[in-house]
């Protein structure tokens, strides 16, 4: 899976270069979003901007590197369309993970 | 009552058709007035029973088939997935509680076919020994 990172101050900022997060990319995504939680990044903005479908599969991805970080950083959510919401509310991880509209409103939160 | 449209797709169960599949049952949705938020959810469905078709009554094989059939009535859409694997445990849970504030215990799986209940009218699973038959209704207009 093609997944674009930058670093900026201590958060990464991590933006799938791909459509869809499904079930067909959902375990090389989670194996990179595991790799750099334990290179040392606990604050990480995922940048779903550019991603227009996420099944539960993916999102159960996103939920599997929460559990991975654990308590010791965050994972916040930036840039979901209304599909992609969807998927966050019917679910109730809009509850779960802190949701911005953009990245730099994601990176602003996370710097506090 | 005889549908206005009928359409029926067939793909190969690996997961890299569902893609395909999902994307044109979103846009034969739009095309029907769909909101832009149904259609999505129309092929969240549809993807959804097609990835359990492949990981669980398949296992993952990757020569077999997955047919869904898409009926288009005035008042509903109603889809229909096929498959020749194994039959589905008839007890599996749909609901999704958990407590969003427990770290530990956040759902990873087992979403697919909550998010199916949550948003389809109402759904017939049927196994006749050759074949297993998933059947998903949504109306278009309230509930009669």
């Amino acid at each position: 899976m093609n997944i674009e990172t930058k670093k900026v101050q201590d958060v990464l900022v991590v933006k799938p270069a791909e459509k869809r997060l499904d079930a067909k990319v959902a375990v090389s995504f989670k194996e990179a979003m595991v790799e750099f939680i334990n290179t040392g990044s606990t604050l990480i903005v995922l940048d779903l901007s550019g991603v227009d479908f996420v099944d539960s599969s993916g999102l159960g991805a996103i939920v599997s590197s929460l559990k991975v970080l654990g308590r010791k950083g965050d994972i916040v959510i930036a840039g979901v369309g209304t599909s992609v919401l969807q998927m966050f509310s019917l679910t109730r991880m809009d509850k779960v993970f802190k949701m911005f509209p953009t990245q730099e409103e994601a990176l602003q939160a996370l710097s506090r | 009552m005889s549908p206005s449209g009928n359409i029926k797709l067939t793909i190969l169960s690996t997961l890299d058709n569902v893609p395909l599949l999902g994307a044109s049952i979103n846009k034969m949705c739009s095309l029907i007035s769909m909101s832009e938020e149904q259609a999505f959810q129309m092929e969240l469905c549809v993807v959804e029973a097609c990835n359990n078709v492949i990981k669980h009554a398949y296992n993952n094989a990757s020569d077999k088939e997955v047919e869904v059939e898409v009926r288009f009535f005035d008042d509903r859409i109603i889809f229909t997935i096929c498959d020749a694997g194994t039959r589905k445990p008839t007890d599996l849970p749909h609901t999704l509680d958990y407590d969003p504030q427990d770290l530990d215990n956040l759902p990873e799986g087992r979403m697919g076919l909550f998010l199916i209940h949550e948003i389809m009218d109402e759904i017939h699973y049927e196994a006749d020994g050759s074949k297993n038959i998933f059947t998903m209704t949504k109306f278009l207009s309230p509930k009669p």
